[in-house]
């Protein structure tokens, strides 16, 4: 009854709490539907193959084509199988499409497809098209290949944006068998099937039906998808960590301004655990209101978001979320508990509030700092300090979500410890304050030393927008200049100019012929057994003689990889090659990471021996020395390459990864900002109506209207540069653990990188709400004649 | 029991509140004041009590510490026969409820209830069925039968005093303790609000213990304590001799007295 009642009629203290918590639930249930909705999926093109025989992707090789063959046979003829087809597939890209992958015609029965217009590929120049690919059935056609570029002609059309070659052709193309489908008879038992094709199989590959066939995705697919779900988790926990603290440092402030009558109830014969209860009561009520308008907001908000993340290619291709009712339910359920945990220490504080305060006048906080407190934020501090400094530089969207999560445990201690720091760093900015001539300087040092509370509640979403702004910032920049430090350096040491692909994954054999000079590795993978006993993929770079000469049996390895395969120079080794093939090498070298760039990463072979085993190879970039880019350009521009010099190279690098986060870093960004706008209003508009009484007494005692506003603008100017300060350091800790981290990693020193107008205008906006939310609602109170009425 | 007012006017005596050498010692080392000085002093069941003195006597601290709002330093206090040391905080405050009213200067009800609710909160919080039927007997005993459904904002300051008495009373306790309850209201809202307190006493037998400066509030009571440097300087009883106004004059003396010697 009496939360209910105490609701009702003050449901003002109350708005800024509501709002917070709606917007978070609604963040929350509309990252929980794109999340789900992100889930990784059976690939269309298996629709209509219910089981799977799938080589293993990154733990194992692929099929040779004889084997491929022969557990094609022995398939066929398992019971209730009524068709095999083992998949070719190959690097072939239609000019100015991003379609990059073709297949052999009989892939088609895989996906359920057939020919809707025209006739079946079944020459080498032959190929058929998706619809929706827009071209023309009978027209020619120029198709990328690992070889270069070729005209075939369009025979038919299928739907979709698949492309199909002749068998003959995928076969000859295709480096190895990673897919064999099969097609079942109608009524065949799936089970049987299933254990049937593993025992032939046995553990050269894996088996996969239903739901399982989702680990057929392309790699491209499982990365994004990977990416966008760890920045969606981050948005979350951020969402869920910022309305924590608003509801918390709201109902704190709430505690606080309410001694008075929380000391009546108490007197009047309510046990402290009644008035805990009755704190929670209050916190039910909010948050019961906010979830079910927040689960509702994400109804609108979830094409939004999820719009934002295809153009930021974070999710797969084909993506569509729905709206689930029970995500929602979890969300809304998830805002109760945050209202809940948010209430949980102002609640035991209001329960500690002694019958005697409800005679008390001046509001004097005794003893803010609890154990609890010091413990807590010692711990979560350190916390911070160690996430920061421990972050590895593993790509941008992890680096991110590690400096968000330091910048959370940072904020949170550095809250918890604010009535020791905040005193502490408010004396230092006093000092000069009472120096100063005039009653303005001495009236806001000393109330901000004295509500201790205030000024720290205050001060804390301050630090929050601050300190969320800058780490985020901070650290694309530091990061930005890393990456471009590592690839300048990378191309530096290697030649004047840089030949890039220019809209396909990688430069053809044609277009490295027409650069003419200089180096380039071709890049694939070959699989070893390590010492553990896992059989795993390793990077492999064909390099010419003239970058070190090897025989054709011979084999180079980097030193990291040496010691966990346990090669040794002149061991013989076995390995597998991308198209299956096995082979004996001779382990010629263990390179060293600062012998020679050219040959860093995995493993070395000669560029022979990578194309003839790897027909889909294709190389990253060629290093051109003693050449003008003007004059290579020339020769490649026909051939979708792009000449450039180093720097722009090392820039390109980090434009294509930053411009995949800046949306959504923007989003978190824009996001802290919303929230800790409305902390930063709530409380000072509560703070400063509380005050009323206070701003009375310094009418009486001769103050122009003009001159309170002066003092309560002076604070809170103060009091938001406080807050700015302390955020500025979590950030520079932050970022700073993670310039650390990165120079580690990279060996040249990468320097502390933040954005400065984006702070500047985080800093603007809340000094700007700061001064709103206190002078207003203070300039109000006075011309409506209450302030000189003291009782 | 054993009496510490022994055998007054009244005849043999039960004392509802006994403090047997309370002192109340606030700060520490050279910083510490002694509000409350080793002071015994007891409270007759269905008498209305005053405890005056100057200011900073000790007299709302004497109140706090009788009513189990605050704990002595040393010393006991012995409230309806329970020693009130024994009791944890959750006890002490079950024991205000039912046995103890307040009624403070101001600030005495909660903005957000009703007159109503306000009376009917001390046994909605014991978690007590409360019958309409009580609450505006009690309302009425208060003169204030029509304003029941009034927030606090929309009644007088004597009104929510007497709504702040009718609160106290609901719970028909062993001891009503008031602390200034007059202090800021005109004199004919004083005069109503005690002729309140009075008729409690009288009519119901009710014990009122009163904390007041002003003589003419004291008059009002069957017995004035006076307080002076946190100890006990003196009592007046109400012979039904000296009328009220002679009452008010002789109380006034003694105050003057007593403040003329803290000068001193």
């Amino acid at each position: 009854m009496l939360s209910m009642a105490i609701l009702r009629n003050r449901w003002g203290g109350f708005v800024g709490t509501f709002v917070a918590l709606a917007l978070g639930v609604g963040l929350m249930a509309t990252v929980a539907q794109v999340m789900l909705a992100n889930e990784a999926r059976t690939p269309e093109r298996y629709a209509a193959a219910p089981v799977v025989v799938h080589s293993g992707g990154l733990e194992r090789p692929p099929f040779s084509r004889e084997r491929a063959d022969s557990l094609a046979a022995g398939l066929a003829r398992v019971p209730g199988v009524s068709g095999v087809v083992a998949e070719h597939a190959f690097y072939a890209q239609p000019v100015g499409t991003d379609v990059v992958r073709g297949r052999g015609w009989s892939s088609a029965s895989l996906a359920g497809q057939g020919i809707l217009v025209g006739a079946v590929p079944k020459s080498d120049r032959q190929i058929a098209v998706g619809d929706e690919l827009g071209l023309g059935l009978g027209s020619t056609v120029t198709v990328i290949t690992a070889r270069g570029p070729s005209a075939y002609q369009i025979t038919g059309l299928t739907k979709g944006k698949d492309i199909y070659f002749s068998d003959d052709l995928a076969r000859r193309s295709a480096p190895g068998v990673s897919v064999i489908g099969l097609m079942l008879a109608p009524g065949a038992d799936v089970r049987a099937v299933e254990s049937a094709a593993s025992a032939l199989v046995a553990d050269e590959g894996s088996v996969l039906v239903g739901e399982e066939r989702a680990a057929l995705e392309p790699q491209e697919d499982a990365n994004r998808r990977s990416d966008g779900t760890t920045l969606l988790g981050t948005m979350a926990a951020i969402a869920a960590f910022v309305s924590i603290f608003v509801v918390a440092s709201t109902f704190a402030l709430s505690v606080a301004q309410r001694r008075r009558e929380l000391g009546l109830l108490r007197a009047v014969g309510a046990t402290p655990r009644q008035v805990r209860r009755m704190m929670f009561g209050e916190a039910l009520g909010v948050g019961a209101a906010a979830s079910s308008c927040g689960a509702l907001l994400a109804i609108p908000l979830t094409p939004l978001l999820a719009a934002m993340l295809d153009r930021a290619k974070l999710v797969a291709q084909g993506f569509s979320p729905t709206i689930q009712g029970w995500a929602l339910l979890a969300a809304a359920v998830a805002g109760l508990v945050v209202a809940l945990l948010g209430v949980w220490s102002a609640s035991r504080r209001a329960g500690r509030v002694s019958p005697l305060e409800a005679l008390r006048e001046a509001a004097v906080d005794r003893k803010p700092m609890t154990g609890g407190r010091w413990v807590f934020g010692i711990l979560l501090s350190l916390l911070g300090f160690g996430l920061a400094f421990g972050s590895a530089a593993s790509g941008p969207s992890a680096v991110l979500s590690a400096a968000a999560f330091a910048a959370m445990a940072l904020i949170a201690g550095l809250t918890l410890l604010a009535p020791v720091i905040i005193p502490s760093i408010a004396h230092i900015t006093a000092w000069p304050l009472a120096r100063m001539r005039g009653a303005t300087g001495l009236l806001v040092r000393e109330s901000m030393l004295v509500a201790v509370r205030r000024t720290a509640s205050t001060a804390a979403p301050v630090l929050v927008t601050v300190g969320f702004a800058a780490v985020i910032t901070g650290v694309i920049a530091t990061f930005g200049v890393a990456v471009t430090e590592d690839g300048v350096i990378d191309a530096r040491l290697r030649g004047g100019v840089v030949v890039l692909p220019d809209g396909t994954p990688g430069l053809s054999d044609a277009a490295v012929a027409a650069v003419g000079s200089g180096e380039g590795p071709l890049m694939s993978r070959i699989y070893a057994r390590f010492a553990d006993g896992q059989v795993s993929a390793v990077e492999a770079a064909g390099v010419t003689a003239a970058v070190f000469p090897m025989g054709a049996d011979e084999i180079a390895i980097a030193e990291g990889y040496a010691e966990s395969l346990d090669w040794k120079p002149g061991d013989t080794v076995e390995v597998v090659f991308a198209d299956g093939e096995r082979q004996s090498l001779r382990v010629k070298k263990i390179t060293d990471d600062i012998d020679d760039d050219a040959l860093a990463g995995g493993a070395v072979l000669p560029r022979e021996v990578v194309r003839e085993h790897d027909g889909n190879a294709l190389t990253d970039a060629v290093f051109v020395k003693d050449d003008s880019a003007v004059a290579v350009q020339a020769r490649v521009r026909a051939l979708n390459a792009v000449a450039a010099d180093p720097e722009t190279y090392a820039r390109a690098r980090v434009a294509r990864e930053e411009n995949l986060i800046r949306l959504v870093v923007l989003v978190m960004v824009g996001l802290s900002l919303a929230y800790t706008a409305i902390a930063v209003a709530n409380t000072l508009l509560m703070a400063t109506t509380a005050r009323a009484r206070d701003f009375a007494v310094l009418r009486l005692s001769g103050a122009t209207a003009r001159q309170v506003a002066t003092v309560v603008a002076a604070e809170a100017m103060v009091v938001t540069g406080i807050g700015a300060v302390l955020g500025f350091a979590v950030a520079l800790v932050a970022v700073g653990g993670v310039a650390w981290a990165l120079t580690k990693d990279i060996g040249v020193r990468i320097p502390l990188e933040m954005d400065w107008p984006v702070m500047g205008i985080v800093f603007g906006v809340c000094l700007a709400l700061a001064l709103a939310a206190s002078v207003v609602p203070a300039r109000l109170g006075m011309r409506s004649g209450a302030a000189t009425r003291v009782d | 029991m054993f009496s510490i007012t022994g055998t007054g006017w009244l005849g043999t005596v039960e004392e509802v509140v006994q403090l047997w050498g309370a002192s109340r010692v606030y700060g520490s080392g050279d910083q510490a004041v002694r509000a409350l000085d080793a002071v015994t002093v007891g409270f007759t069941r269905g008498t209305f009590t005053a405890v005056m003195g100057p200011s900073g006597s000790g007299k709302s601290t004497l109140l706090q510490c009788a009513a189990g709002l605050d704990r002595p330093t040393e010393g006991k206090v012995v409230l309806a026969g329970v020693d009130l040391a024994t009791l944890s905080e959750h006890k002490l405050t079950l024991l205000r409820r039912s046995r103890v009213g307040f009624v403070f200067q101001s600030f005495n009800l909660m903005s957000a209830l009703t007159a109503e609710q306000n009376i009917a909160l001390p046994m909605r919080l014991a978690r007590k069925r409360v019958k309409t039927t009580d609450l505006r007997v009690v309302l009425r005993e208060v003169g204030l039968a029509d304003r029941a459904q009034h927030r606090p904002s929309e009644l007088s300051g004597g009104q929510q005093q007497r709504v702040a008495i009718a609160r106290a009373l609901v719970t028909k306790p062993d001891v009503v303790f008031a602390d200034e309850p007059t202090g800021a209201l005109d004199t004919k809202t004083s005069h109503e609000v005690l002729d309140l307190l009075r008729r409690i006493v009288d009519r119901h037998g009710q014990t009122v213990v009163m904390v007041t400066h002003d003589p003419v509030a004291g008059a009002f009571a069957d017995r004035v304590v006076f307080l002076a440097d946190g100890r006990v300087a003196g009592e007046l009883f109400a012979d039904d001799g000296s009328g009220q106004g002679g009452r008010a004059e002789a109380i006034a003396k003694r105050v003057a007295h007593l403040e003329g010697e803290a000068v001193k």
